[in-house]
């Protein structure tokens, strides 16, 4: 398969930059510009994955491929689905994305309550370390628990454990048939999803917009019409347009807040929690463990509420200095989570101020 | 992986805290993802929460013979190709077949080379459709018989010999030393063919049962720890198979774990450089090694020591290293 290993080239600008005492942001197609901390480094310079990209296997029957970071996510998702298979973790796809940005960042869609997240199809990775090391971790096997599980902690790292290259996943076959049905609900309803979540249904994507409750189910013709009826709710025709917009942020809900001067938040809470005190508008997706919220509210407010529920909140757009963007984290955790970049990048070469600024001291 | 929500931790510094949380994630690093699988090594788990699924409304069981192990997993590969996930897909060979059949008495084709239990779970259509697939393909694959469980009471005595495989196998020796290490699935005759050969060099039999679905392969090789030198035999046979293992892409382990059995097999599987990751990891949570020290990652000098004892085609592993 077409591939183009440039990894010899980036461990030496990584070694490079360490002797120089500087910092490199990494950066793949750049279509999470927006997301995460401004680099705390002036003379950071870009270090860009693009050269390494590439399928390095794909073989459909051991439903495993293994792929360079800076891989298109299209091209790659375009070489599952000709075999009929696919990404099960469903990762939000802008046109430049790298697979490499996805996992960085951990990003999973519609899917994820249902199959799993973008760290659970993670077998193995090679990444270069903060001390210019070319190292691999994991494998190429469903099942290892040969070492510590680090290739699952890279993800939602946000390139600050290390320079992912290659990553292997498993991938699965893609559902047979798909249906939306539209239900009608109360606004802000987030426990209306919990009476269907307790069946056995073969659910693949379940949310709240404004009035209406949707669910997708996936699976064999037969599955999917049986628990169609037991579900009920009316069909919605345009299924795949609509998941795809509310995943990839196209949908209508995104982009108003461009246009109204609001921020947009993720917040991520148990599926179950009441609708949480904060005013603005609501979009609950995941069955409501994950809701985006477009707000006036101060960031203050937002952490305290998303911390009060047990969960976590954070920036969804583009900050301005001295805005934080992540929970912050304090006191034990936050010791044991610096210490734990250290012992990966103890000279700080890797995105500095992208991810928890907090961690950089 | 998938099903643990958050768990409790009391850290070295004797600090509680909590890795996960209420959502499906959480602020910082991953540390649930790093924790799990971590043999204790980097905090004392004291509570965890897990996920809970509904139980299936439907679980039906097909088992297929076939006259080699070869045809076997080739089948395995094309119920996948075929876009089917058996919730379980188990696979022996024969020594394993006739020992859990002697054992279990549950009526499996003793003359089998080697015998696939697929199980098919879910809403009660798909799993119809489901088990007509399997089937199908399992007949293109040239099975020499093909059977599905007539009843729940049928499936869970097709089961009961594959979960006696173990006992079985411990009837025809005295002792049984179980291996557990993952494979990719296209290497598996690869990998018996080579077993086979191994077996016959040490003089110990190897039955075999194999998450097929998954790649796990778990050879049981028989001995006799009474005999002067077999156990020491039957260690060494262990360790080549799981070197095997790692030579055709594979693991040391697949879900046992590494503790302090394995520790020699983790200086085959990983180079010195990243052992140093693993221990600088290890020191973020527990700079004094105070928790199971000696356990789940070989220090470079244990590592350079096995080395020394297994030198493959002239080659020294860690040869940075100075011996003593």
């Amino acid at each position: 398969m077409n591939s183009n290993d440039d990894s010899a080239s980036l461990l030496t600008q990584i070694a490079d930059t360490i002797d120089a005492k500087s910092s490199v942001r990494i950066v793949g197609g750049n279509s999470k510009a927006m997301l995460g901390g401004l680099s705390t480094d002036d003379n950071s310079r870009e270090l860009s994955t693009l050269s390494h990209s590439g399928i390095i296997q794909y073989e459909p029957t051991e439903l495993v491929v293994s792929v360079r970071a800076g891989t298109a996510l299209a091209d790659l998702k375009k070489t599952l689905s000709e075999s009929d298979q696919m990404l099960p973790f469903d990762p939000p796809t802008a046109p430049a994305s790298t697979i490499g940005g996805v996992l960085a960042c951990g990003l999973s869609g519609p899917r994820r309550p249902f199959n799993g997240s973008a760290r659970d199809y993670v077998l193995g990775m090679r990444i270069i370390n903060g001390r210019a090391q070319d190292l691999s971790f994991g494998g190429e096997v469903m099942k290892n628990v040969a070492g510590y599980d680090v290739s699952r902690l890279q993800v939602s790292a946000w390139g600050t454990l290390g320079l992912l290259l290659d990553v292997s996943m498993k991938v699965l076959p893609r559902p047979e048939v798909e249906l939306t049905l539209v239900q009608q609900a109360e606004e802000n309803d987030t426990q209306g999803f919990a009476p269907f979540l307790r069946q056995p249904l073969p659910l693949s994507g379940a949310m709240l917009i404004d009035r209406q409750r949707y669910f997708r189910l996936s699976g064999s013709e037969a599955a999917v019409r049986a628990a169609a009826s037991s579900l009920g709710g009316e069909t919605f025709a345009d299924g795949d347009s609509l998941w795809r917009s509310v995943r990839d942020q196209t949908h209508e809900f995104f982009t108003r807040n461009r246009e109204q001067g609001k921020t947009l938040w993720r917040l991520s809470v148990a599926d179950y929690t009441p609708a949480l005190p904060l005013s603005g508008q609501w979009l609950h997706e995941w069955a409501g463990a994950q809701r985006w919220l477009l707000t006036d509210e101060v960031g203050e407010k937002i952490y305290q509420t998303a911390a009060d529920a047990g969960g976590h909140a954070m920036r969804y757009q583009q900050c301005k200095a001295g805005e934080s963007v992540f929970q912050p984290l304090h006191g034990a955790m936050l010791g044991l989570q610096s210490k734990l970049r250290d012992s990966f990048d103890p000279s700080r070469v890797f995105n500095r101020g992208r991810f928890h600024p907090e961690l950089e001291h | 992986m998938h099903n643990v929500v958050s768990a409790k931790v009391v850290t070295i510094d004797g600090e509680l805290l909590t890795f996960g949380g209420a959502g499906l994630d959480s602020a910082g690093y991953d540390l649930l993802a790093l924790l799990t699988g971590s043999e204790g090594m980097l905090a004392v788990v004291v509570e965890v929460v897990v996920k809970l699924l509904p139980v299936p409304p439907q679980a039906r069981l097909v088992m297929a013979a076939f006259d080699s192990v070869e045809a076997a997993g080739d089948a395995v590969g094309r119920v996948i190709a075929a876009g089917i996930i058996p919730a379980g897909l188990e696979l022996m060979d024969k020594p394993a077949i006739v020992a859990a059949e002697a054992f279990a008495n549950c009526g499996y084709p003793t003359d089998a080379a080697a015998l696939l239990l697929c199980e098919l779970d879910g809403v009660e259509k798909e799993v119809a459709s489901q088990v007509e697939g399997v089937s199908a393909v399992f007949s293109q694959c040239s099975a020499t018989n093909i059977h599905v469980a007539a009843s729940e009471e049928e499936r869970l005595l097709l089961w009961k010999g594959r979960k006696s495989a173990f006992p079985a196998v411990g009837r025809l020796a005295p002792d049984y030393y179980c291996i557990d290490g993952t494979i990719p699935r296209k290497q598996l005759s690869h990998v018996l063919q080579r077993m086979e050969q191994m077996s016959a060099e040490y003089d110990l039999p190897i039955a075999n049962v194999f998450h097929a679905g998954d790649g796990n392969l778990h050879p049981l090789i028989m001995f006799d720890a009474g005999k002067p030198g077999e156990m020491d035999r039957t260690i060494e046979l262990g360790s080549r198979i799981l070197q095997l293992c790692v030579e055709v892409g594979g693991t040391v382990t697949g879900e046992h774990g590494v503790g302090l059995e394995k520790i020699n097999e983790m200086c085959v599987q990983f180079d010195s450089d990243t052992l140093t990751q693993f221990h600088s990891v290890k020191s973020a949570f527990d700079p004094q090694g105070l928790l199971n020290p000696g356990k789940a990652v070989p220090t470079l000098q244990r590592c350079a020591e096995f080395g020394a004892m297994h030198v493959h085609k002239g080659e020294l592993p860690f040869p940075e290293l100075e011996r003593f």
